[in-house]
């Protein structure tokens, strides 16, 4: 494969997991914020911007933290580059250049769904309205990866699109564990959750698709340490970091010539294994710090990645012809700034 | 309920109904088909082929409009039909003459025995602006230059079928006559069953072959060479390369290597290539060898093609014969060497150089059209009737400064065909680009690319300037094809 078409391709991956990522937490966050709206310390909406850091992006755009502010500028800001407009613009940028590689039914789903979130101002959006548009393109997302999955060859694009999903997922998950714990973390672990704990906790597994299997596979009540220890180290929940960390180190290994990234992805997997749950449970500045390095270690991990896979960076000026089709009153040729896509 | 044909008048030749409004025997279904629809189901149709279209993302790109390089395709939902026996002679045409352009281009590159032959004049090829000298002693395989060449017909009043240019550099288009099929597939499922409509998807198998019959390789790979995302008919790239089996590459993903192949940088290794459809014009192709600041083609693409190491479509410097003054001599060039007569006729052309014919487009400019030889697309045209005083001064300016670069046609009255607008079914003038394929064997669509010009009156069916696209059928109306398309195993 092309290496500039696996560079798209491989970004294409890490925006749909974004993209799914964030309107799965939004879905979640929004059942959450029903429930507990008679607590006192009721979280907001506020603390999504957080996940992704992002919060310097919203002050330079917005003057007042209000509901319809922050939920425009995580549906449908541009300048948010976390946002689900966002993360779809960057998968239709991406898909645009390896459409003659991807299954035409991905591409058309792909494509309707980003063309749907395009079309929804976040503007005077009803409260239904929203979780109408959430739901929809959460289903759509996933009839993508049906569509990638059950359509597309186990060569090297799908491998690629596959590596940027992984490590796209794997930290989103530290993310949501970093924020959404921080002020759950108790010294005493042992007592009864408050049901404001709970109803957190819950939403951690809920945002990653994990309560279901939490429950079945813990057979335990909801508790802080034994969150953590499943989103954290899980061996079969596809949404927790050790999961992701491992198929990654699976998909490397079949790239010829990785050894230097295999160790890379060998150090951060012993990493999670040997993480302290217990102690971290306890710990709120030592969770945040530990989960803090894991984003950094994927950070590095991906620019070796992106590095090793596609060293030469492209031009960054292209010149537009015209087919005869087209021809008119145009100019023959007309250049355009091409931005590369990362993030 | 009122019929959407009630109102239906054209004061052209209409393409699917006769002078008396009755619908030509090709069209009767789709006519009986359609009148049975109301308003309201015909509109339904109408934005669900739209909604197809941006689902399917068929796009077009306009550089007016700046950032959106993902404007849809315009597309009427009634198709534009013509019966299969005139189709074959159509098709014969396009083929006599695709075959003489290749001998004519050809022969240019090495003899150029016609020219000792007094057929065509040197000055002809020696000022032409796409005689690429560095093509000279060239031998590409089958001695074929043009390997994939879009004609544009047209239909005057009196129901001919003319030539008017051929399109051999860069033609585009053909994925949206395929497209516009499956739209139509998707949008009337139904109205295929009342007629034998013609497939046309036989298209990427011919082109295929074409491309393949190029390269001495059993499975030779296969590139198709795109300017980038930006490109208006980058849709249309990308969907070849999928339908082909090929690669999409940009210039920046090709290598020349010291053996003079070709190759293109994969993730683990370089792969040889060997034959590039190319979608990018001569001057970018090398900038070795043609425009020097060219980012979209590959340095020692040349080379390697004149060295024979990959087989270049259409090859360079086959635009040589895409030039209306060369146009204006195709029927000789037929005659000349395929000895035959030519099937298809031009329309009718002066060329200014001559000065006999010089005088008479001069002294006639408010009923002619005047082009310069070297543009497509409509530009730089005089339209006489629709001229002002100021520009058709101009054009004697011009025309007498540069005569060779000019010709002149009479203004023809260009068929209608029914379309769906604002006030209902409307007439609108459409024309026609057939694609002809040629390498070992020659091929043509099965019909090709309608266009129409949306705008009342308006004759430009060009895209960029509010045209349109129809879906175009090919129907045969012979008992045969009924009975045989009906007959299912088991069925008596």
């Amino acid at each position: 494969m092309l290496s500039r078409v696996a560079n798209h391709i491989y970004w294409m991956g890490r925006y749909l997991e974004r993209a799914e990522g964030m309107t799965r937490t939004m879905t979640v966050h929004d059942q959450m914020l029903m429930d507990l709206s008679d607590f006192e310390r009721t979280p907001t909406w506020y603390q999504l911007i957080a996940i992704n850091s992002n919060e310097q992006v919203f002050a330079k755009h917005f003057n007042e933290v209000t509901e319809h502010n922050v939920l425009q500028f995580l549906t449908s800001s541009l300048d948010n580059p976390s946002s689900i407009a966002s993360s779809l613009a960057g998968v239709r940028y991406n898909l645009r250049a390896c459409r003659s590689i991807v299954p035409i039914s991905m591409y058309e789903i792909a494509n309707q769904v980003c063309l749907e979130a395009a079309d929804v101002s976040g503007n005077n959006v009803t409260h239904a309205q929203r979780r109408n548009f959430l739901r929809s393109v959460e289903l759509q997302l996933l009839a993508v990866s049906g569509a990638a999955s059950g359509g597309m060859s186990r060569n090297e694009a799908f491998l690629f699109m596959r590596i940027g999903q992984v490590i796209e997922k794997a930290d989103m998950t530290t993310r949501i564990l970093d924020v959404r714990s921080a002020n759950l973390i108790r010294n005493e672990s042992e007592e009864n959750l408050t049901p404001y704990e709970n109803a957190q906790w819950v939403a951690i597994l809920q945002s990653l698709k994990a309560f279901q299997i939490y429950m079945s596979e813990t057979r335990r009540p909801i508790n802080g340490p034994e969150v953590l220890n499943f989103v954290l180290k899980n061996h079969q929940h596809p949404k927790s970091v050790r999961y992701c960390i491992k198929r990654l180190a699976g998909f490397i290994e079949r790239l010829a010539g990785t050894d230097d990234l295999q160790l890379q992805v060998a150090q951060l997997l012993k990493r999670v294994d040997q993480a302290d749950v217990l102690q971290l449970a306890k710990d709120q500045a030592g969770l945040h710090q530990f989960m803090d390095s894991l984003q950094n270690d994927l950070s590095k991990l991906g620019n070796s990645f992106t590095a090793h896979f596609f060293p030469a960076p492209l031009e960054d000026l292209i010149e537009v012809q015209q087919d005869e089709l087209f021809e008119s009153d145009q100019a023959q040729t007309q250049t355009q700034t091409q931005s590369q896509e990362q993030r | 309920m009122s019929s959407c044909w009630g109102k239906y008048r054209s004061e052209f030749h209409d393409e699917l109904l006769d002078e008396n409004g009755k619908p030509r025997q090709a069209a009767v279904a789709l006519f009986n088909y359609l009148d049975n629809l109301s308003n309201e189901e015909l509109k339904a149709r109408k934005l669900a082929a739209d909604l197809a279209i941006r689902q399917m993302g068929i796009t077009f790109s306009v550089y007016s409009e700046g950032c959106n390089i993902d404007r849809e395709w315009p597309f009427d939902i009634v198709p534009r039909i013509i019966e299969n026996r005139e189709w074959i002679k159509v098709r014969q045409g396009l083929e006599q003459r695709l075959k003489a352009l290749n001998r004519f281009i050809d022969d240019l590159y090495h003899q150029q025995q016609i020219v000792k032959d007094g057929i065509v004049p040197a000055a002809l090829f020696a000022s032409s602006q796409n005689f690429r000298q560095q093509c000279v002693g060239v031998k590409p395989p089958h001695a074929v230059w043009a390997h994939i060449c879009g004609s544009d017909l047209v239909r005057d009043t009196d129901g001919t079928l003319y030539v008017l240019e051929d399109n051999l550099r860069v033609p585009s288009g053909v994925s949206y006559m395929l497209e516009n099929r499956a739209v139509m597939k998707r949008t009337f499922p139904e109205i295929f069953n009342e007629c034998t409509v013609l497939p046309v998807h036989d298209y990427l198998q011919n082109l295929r072959q074409t491309l393949c019959s190029l390269s001495e390789e059993k499975l030779p790979v296969l590139c198709v060479l795109t300017p980038g995302v930006f490109n208006s008919a980058y849709f249309e790239h990308a969907f070849l390369a999928q339908q082909l089996g090929a690669v999409l590459v940009e210039g920046s993903d090709l290598m020349v290597d010291d053996d003079d192949c070709v190759y293109i940088r994969n993730v683990d290794d370089f792969q040889k290539v060997d034959v590039i459809y190319r979608r990018v014009d001569d001057e970018f192709l090398d900038p070795e060898v043609f425009r020097k600041d060219s980012t979209l083609g590959a340095r020692g693409l040349m080379r390697a093609w004149k060295a024979g190491n990959v087989a270049i479509a259409n090859a360079p410097g086959a635009g040589v014969a895409d030039d209306k003054v060369v146009y204006t001599y195709v029927p000789d060039i037929i005659r000349y060497y395929l000895n035959e007569e030519p099937i298809l006729a031009n329309v009718p052309t002066w060329r200014c150089e001559d000065e006999e014919s010089r005088q008479y487009v001069l002294a006639n400019l408010s009923s002619l059209v005047v082009k310069p030889a070297n543009e497509s697309g409509g530009y730089g045209m005089l339209v006489g009737p629709h001229s002002t005083k100021e520009e058709r001064e101009e054009f004697v300016t011009l025309v007498n400064q540069n005569p060779r670069n000019y010709i002149a046609q009479p203004t023809l009255g260009l068929s209608t065909s029914p379309t769906l607008t604002d006030e209902g079914m409307a007439a609108r003038h459409v024309d026609l680009r057939p694609f002809v394929l040629q390498g070992e064997e020659v091929t043509v669509t099965t019909g090709g690319l309608t266009r129409v010009a949306l705008v009342k009156g308006s004759l430009v069916v060009n895209s960029s300037q509010g045209g349109g696209s129809k879906d175009t059928w090919i129907v045969d109306t012979t008992d045969r094809a009924v009975s045989d398309v009906m007959r299912e195993p088991g069925v008596k």
